[in-house]
């Protein structure tokens, strides 16, 4: 025996065991990557390194044999950031990704994208929309108004056009709802914490769902006489029909026990600090609905309306009577939802932005309403409205676009000689909207009264000593997607659990993840092999009958069609996504993947063989496979290429897998800690 | 006629004379001196690298020694040789203050001649052990010699061989490591090409220590007549007997092989060496275990570089004293350091070890080439550290230069002059180790890759604010972390460059400043109203990157200029500049 010190405790251990070992008898878990047990230490990887106090020396614990005296220290800081820096390196020269880039670059919710479509191609629709609903309980809702950027970082667009991901949630969805659904997964025992949310918009729904599957119970204080928020009362219903709306919101409330007070105006029915009394922790999701001015003169006609009002009022049926000629104001989805929908009443639409359409928020519809008669005039600003008989006359100017501003994109500045004046009946504006905090204690406020949130747990900062305020949605961000509200929705639902369960509220953990780069970087050799296949369209119904009512536009597709766009995946996402050592210690250690950026090994893959597929471009070298291979099974297909940082490990004499004598055992893919090497299926 | 009355033309065949022009000259010489009484041979480098080709004419009472000689000359120098009119040409001073031990038959024999070794007291030193001396007495022998491992290290070479002579086993094995690979070091290559006899009787007494009866001499590929000499070497001691069963009748059995590198830097790293004979790819092991417990096949290993090996005939010859009343306290005996870079006689020289840095550069190596002062002096190859021109009376011993930020290595003394860009030197050698690094560790693959990534862009003009604390951090955690010498000593370079001159990194990083002039990202060329509009300088940039009618002053355009400096150059009117 040999007696020894390993974190301060000392202890008498085996001869000539090795210090990982020793260790781990005391239960102290060294992290490696490349020690394979019952083979001779190989010493390659180096994360399992420790620090030998009194000899002043850092060594690798797996090949190194626990001496006599030894006063071992395993994780101190020098030791932690030397295989924190050591993982840095190793992501620097990895080429995969993690998680797809359509969920972790473009999904703001995070949705398994990759997933579904593959549930999804399987006919498991059920399965689909449960996954779905991990990260966001509203895939019908979704599936019809996301502005997907999903779509716009999928990796298909190297190779033709990206994968329809939107619709096919909604697709999901029905399916689910044909065979009985929506189901959800069954309510975690009552934890007898009480929480209220202010606002059944898309962020508060999705709050009260995780907090109430967490067992919690949820009180939603609702201003109006139904749920949804915006989805309701500001997306025009042939975008997004009332039933839907009804029927998937309705659920999750009913099946859930939720709780939901309509009708209450939070701040004038009932008191903000009453409610904080009694609850144990309270989420405002308020929404934003003030309308922006336009700062012209003439602005307060009543012949020129403000968007949401225009929205609103369609959206609980009350007749609004347009004149001919209607010109709306603004660039954004609200912009063009008023446009769109005044179309419907049988108006002259002109839509006027100041930006071109390349800068426009909304111009993923721009087609569809073309269609459906809009007329667009693009970098064009009101100066002012004069009235005069029965019309109004909107003096403009014509702009030209400048240097980019903060939100990068480029300004635009007026052009003094082209000034002109419309003619027209009503004007809409549409420039923007804000979050009515008046009701709020002023100390949550800013100077300029927006709510002040801490980015990662959502509590509001200075409320006085509470932990269990928080805010969310677009009540602290200002209009934007319902999809954001959704994934806000969840991460504070997130927070409060944390809260509840007496741990340290820290928010929800960001998705950590290796990536390959952008797309517009990524290496063509990647998409050499990628077959092109037309992407489905989901036809609309016809313009002309488009115009006669407010029913839903889009049409479906059959199962087969639906089936076939799901197949079109090319996924991205890592097979060992969730079996990874590298990933796993990255994120223990907090390694930034991106610290070391520089040249990266090249895009290589090897999928020759039928079983066993290998992806040089993710390995890290850290020849676990050579061992296994060389010393169990005597084959000896691995070996190291080259020299320097372009060594790497492949098999012997540069062949392809298939050329040579593996039989797919499978030995190497067990020992693998990445996804170099990995069995099919 | 006697052999020693004729006179004897001497050309010297090294790879450093015959890159020159030797072969050329010795064919010259063939056919020149037919029908006269002289003789033609040959032998190896002498050290004067500088003087290459060399043509010794060995008179009855004296030698002259002619330097760079070309094969015009040939006619001329029979004709003077035979009316006696010939005139040393020898440049004494490089001699005068070495002490040649290693080298001491070094251009003076044929080393493919036995014979020639053999007079000159060659395999007496193992015929003196075979005959009435126990391995326990070499090995006591070596150790009061004070004799310190040559390739690098310095480990003591008799304490080596005590542990591999204590290891029980059956089979054990020497090695000649032969696999010199640091930029500017060519002793091992020297030795062998001129003394090849030396080094195999150096290793029969290592195996006769420590009781091992197979030795392997590990030598590049990249160097075909070392290759060529001593397996004529080893076939001709067999032939006597001096290798084989049995040896001189005195009851011991050795025999070596020649084993071929294919030229991995790292394979000279005992542990990748070993792989590399076993027919493995050459990769280092942690060590423990050491090869003097299990090496070659698991068995015993003793593993010496060529001087060190070079230097035990002398001593077992001499007396350990002798050669332990040369040298430093802690560092006995000669060293053999390969002077290059920008110095005037570059070459080979053996001197006391703690000689210092001045006296061998500027006494013995004559000071720079261009004649401008020494700036730094890189020590030790890539693994080892750059001085700077105040640190020059260091001895050049093992701790001494340690104790600097440099070390001894194998020798190599790279002479750089204040024209030399400290950041660029350090890039250079990084680059050289990382294109050498095995791969097997992640901190030396990947480490250095990125230390790399940062030296080149600090010299091209894009270095950060944070890349001088990004260089340490990486460097102590590769020092710290790697297996192998190869990846402990990468950093070295970088480590020692930022400790003397770290103001020529922060110049390049700040400042966007090579005070050196060399980083062609840092310099602009310019055109000052003292243009005439000549034309002169467009007709000679290659790069068509100046712009101007005739008779007017002339621009640069920055994107196409090449930094060249030809129109500097070319320029009768210094009308343009470069800062």
């Amino acid at each position: 025996m040999s007696k020894a010190t390993i974190n301060g405790i000392t202890n008498d251990f085996v001869d000539g065991i090795s210090i990982l070992e020793a260790a781990k008898s005391l239960g102290i878990e060294i992290p490696t990557l490349c020690h394979i047990e019952n083979l001779e230490a190989f010493g390659s990887c180096g994360i399992c390194v420790v620090e030998i106090k009194n000899q002043n020396k850092v060594v690798p614990a797996c090949a190194t044999k626990l001496l006599e005296g030894m006063d071992i220290e395993t994780h101190n800081d020098s030791i932690l950031s030397t295989r924190k820096m050591l993982l840095e390196l190793l992501f620097s020269d990895h080429l995969g990704d993690c998680v797809p880039p359509c969920s972790l670059k473009g999904c703001p919710a995070n949705i398994n994208i990759q997933g579904f479509l593959d549930l999804e191609s399987k006919g498991k629709y059920n399965e689909a929309a449960a996954l779905i609903r991990e990260k966001a309980p509203l895939p019908n809702i979704l599936g019809r108004i996301c502005p997907k950027p999903c779509e716009k970082v999928c990796l298909r667009n190297r190779v033709d056009e990206p994968v329809m991901i939107g619709v096919q949630k909604r697709y999901i969805a029905e399916k689910e709802w044909s065979s009985g659904g929506p189901f959800f997964p069954h309510r975690a025992k009552s934890s007898h914490k009480r929480v209220a949310i202010i606002g059944a918009g898309p962020a508060g729904i999705t709050a009260a769902y995780y907090l109430s599957l967490n067992g919690h119970s949820v009180v939603i204080y609702e201003k109006q006489a139904k749920l949804g928020g915006m989805m309701r009362f500001g997306i025009p219903k042939y975008r997004l029909p009332e039933d839907v709306i009804d029927t998937e919101l309705n659920a999750i409330v009913d099946k859930l026990n939720i709780d939901v007070s309509y009708n209450v105006e939070v701040g004038k029915d009932i008191d903000v600090e009453e409610i904080i009394s009694k609850f144990d922790a309270v989420v405002f999701s308020h929404g934003s609905q003030l309308s922006n001015k336009m700062n012209v003169d003439g602005e307060h006609h009543e012949k020129v309306i403000k968007a949401v009002d225009f929205l609103y009022k369609l959206a609980i049926n009350i007749d609004v009577n347009l004149g001919k000629d209607v010109v709306i104001i603004g660039g954004g989805h609200t912009a063009m939802d008023a446009a769109r929908s005044a179309a419907r009443l049988g108006s002259n639409v002109t839509l006027m932005y100041r930006r071109s359409e390349k800068e426009m928020p909304a111009k993923d519809e721009i087609k569809e309403a073309k269609d459906e008669g809009v007329v667009f005039e693009f970098l064009v600003a009101p100066e002012r409205i004069k009235r005069k008989g029965g019309k109004l006359y909107l003096h403009c100017i014509r702009m030209i676009l400048g240097e980019p501003d903060e939100s990068g994109r480029r300004k635009p500045i007026p052009n003094s000689n082209s000034r002109f004046v419309l003619e027209v009946d009503n004007i809409i504006s549409a420039v923007g909207q804000f979050t009515d905090n008046s009701w709020l204690p002023s100390s949550w406020l800013s100077e300029k009264g927006h709510l002040q949130v801490n980015p990662s747990t959502y509590q509001i900062q200075n409320s006085s000593g509470h932990n269990n305020i928080f805010a969310m949605g677009d009540a602290v961000t200002g209009p934007d997607l319902v999809v954001t509200a959704v994934a806000a929705g969840r991460k504070v639902a997130a927070s409060v659990n944390q809260l509840f369960l007496g741990s340290a509220v820290t928010g929800e953990e960001p998705v950590y993840a290796s990536t390959c780069g952008e797309l517009n970087d990524l290496p063509q050799e990647m998409f050499s092999k990628a077959k092109k296949i037309a992407r489905a369209n989901i036809p609309l119904i016809d313009k002309d009958i488009r115009l006669t009512s407010f029913n839903q536009i889009e049409e479906s597709l059959n199962e087969e069609e639906f089936r076939e766009e799901s197949l079109r995946c090319l996924k991205c996402g890592c097979v060992a996504q969730n079996d990874c050592k590298l990933r796993e210690y990255g994120y223990n250690y907090k390694a930034d993947t991106k610290k070391f950026a520089g040249e990266k090994r090249k895009y290589e893959k090897d999928f020759s063989h039928l079983d066993i597929k290998l992806e040089i471009d993710k390995c890290i070298s850290c020849g676990s496979c050579v061992r296994v291979c060389e010393s169990i099974k005597k084959y000896y297909i691995f070996g190291y290429i080259n020299r320097g940082f372009t060594s790497k490990i492949k098999p012997e004499f540069n062949r392809r897998l298939i050329d040579t004598k593996c039989d797919a055992c499978g030995k190497c893919c067990e020992v693998c800690p990445t996804a170099g090497v990995w069995k099919h299926g | 006629m006697d052999n020693k009355d004729k006179t004897i033309i001497r050309v010297g065949l090294g790879t450093c004379g015959i890159s020159a022009g030797a072969n050329d000259v010795y064919d010259a010489f063939k056919e020149a001196i037919a029908g006269t009484n002289l003789t033609l041979e040959y032998t190896s480098c002498n050290g004067m690298c500088f003087r290459e080709p060399i043509v010794d004419i060995i008179l009855k009472d004296r030698i002259i020694s002619l330097s760079n000689v070309s094969c015009g000359e040939v006619p001329r120098l029979i004709n003077e040789i035979l009316n006696n009119k010939i005139i040393d040409s020898e440049d004494n001073d490089f001699l005068v203050m070495q002490n040649r031990i290693v080298l001491e038959n070094c251009g003076h024999i044929n080393p493919d001649k036995i014979d020639d070794y053999l007079a000159k007291e060659g395999y007496q030193a193992l015929k003196k052990i075979l005959l009435d001396i126990l391995p326990e007495q070499v090995i006591s022998e070596v150790k009061s010699s004070g004799l310190r491992g040559r390739g690098g290290a310095g480990f003591p070479t008799g304490l080596k061989w005590e542990l591999a002579r204590n290891s029980k086993s059956n089979e054990k094995y020497v090695i000649c490591n032969a696999d010199e690979g640091d930029p500017g070091a060519f002793m091992d290559r020297a030795v062998i090409e001129g003394d090849p006899h030396r080094v195999l009787e150096g290793l029969a007494i290592s195996g006769y220590a420590i009781g091992a009866k197979y030795g392997y001499v590990y030598v590049r590929a990249e160097y075909p007549l070392a290759v060529k000499r001593i397996k004529q070497a080893i076939e001709d001691a067999q032939n006597r007997n001096l290798l084989g069963n049995n040896i001189l009748g005195l009851g011991f059995n050795f025999f070596i092989k020649v084993k071929e590198g294919a030229g991995a830097f790292v394979c000279g790293e005992e542990t990748a060496l070993i792989a590399s004979i076993e027919g493995k790819r050459g990769m280092p092991t942690l060590k423990p275990p050491y090869p003097a417990e299990s090496g070659l096949w698991g068995y015993p290993t003793n593993i010496n570089n060529v001087e060190t090996l070079a230097a035990i005939p002398w001593i077992i010859r001499h007396g350990a004293d002798k050669y332990a009343n040369f040298g430093a306290e802690k560092s006995k005996g000669t060293k053999v350091f390969s002077l290059a870079g920008q110095i005037s006689k570059g070459g080979l020289v053996e001197v006391e070890i703690g000689m210092s840095l001045r006296k061998i550069i500027y006494e013995i190596g004559a000071g720079t080439s261009s004649g401008k002062p020494v700036k730094a002096v890189q020590l030790g190859g890539p693994s080892g550290g750059c001085l700077p021109e105040s640190m020059l009376d260091t001895p050049v011993d093992y701790e001494s230069l340690l104790a600097k930020g440099a070390i001894m290595g194998s020798g190599g003394i790279v002479v750089m002059d204040v024209d030399t860009c400290m950041v660029d030197i350090a890039r250079y050698f990084l680059a050289f180790t990382q294109k050498e690094s095995c791969g097997k560790c992640t901190f030396c693959r990947l480490g250095t890759k990125r230390m790399l990534e940062i030296l080149e862009r600090i010299t091209l003009g894009e270095g950060r604010e944070s890349d001088v604390e990004s260089l340490i951090d990486l460097a102590s955690k590769i020092g710290a972390s790697s297996l192998c010498q190869l990846g402990k000593t990468a950093p070295n370079p970088v480590l020692s460059t930022l400790k003397y001159f770290k103001d020529e990194y922060i110049e390049h990083i700040v400042n966007k400043k090579c005070r050196a002039r060399s980083c062609k990202g840092l310099i602009n060329y310019k055109i000052t109203n003292k243009c005439i509009g000549c034309h002169l300088c467009t007709k000679a940039c290659p790069a068509k990157a100046i712009n101007g009618e005739i008779k007017e002053k002339h621009q640069i355009i920055p994107d196409l200029c090449i930094k060249c400096g030809i129109c500097e150059s070319v320029c009768k009117f210094e009308a343009i500049y470069h800062e």
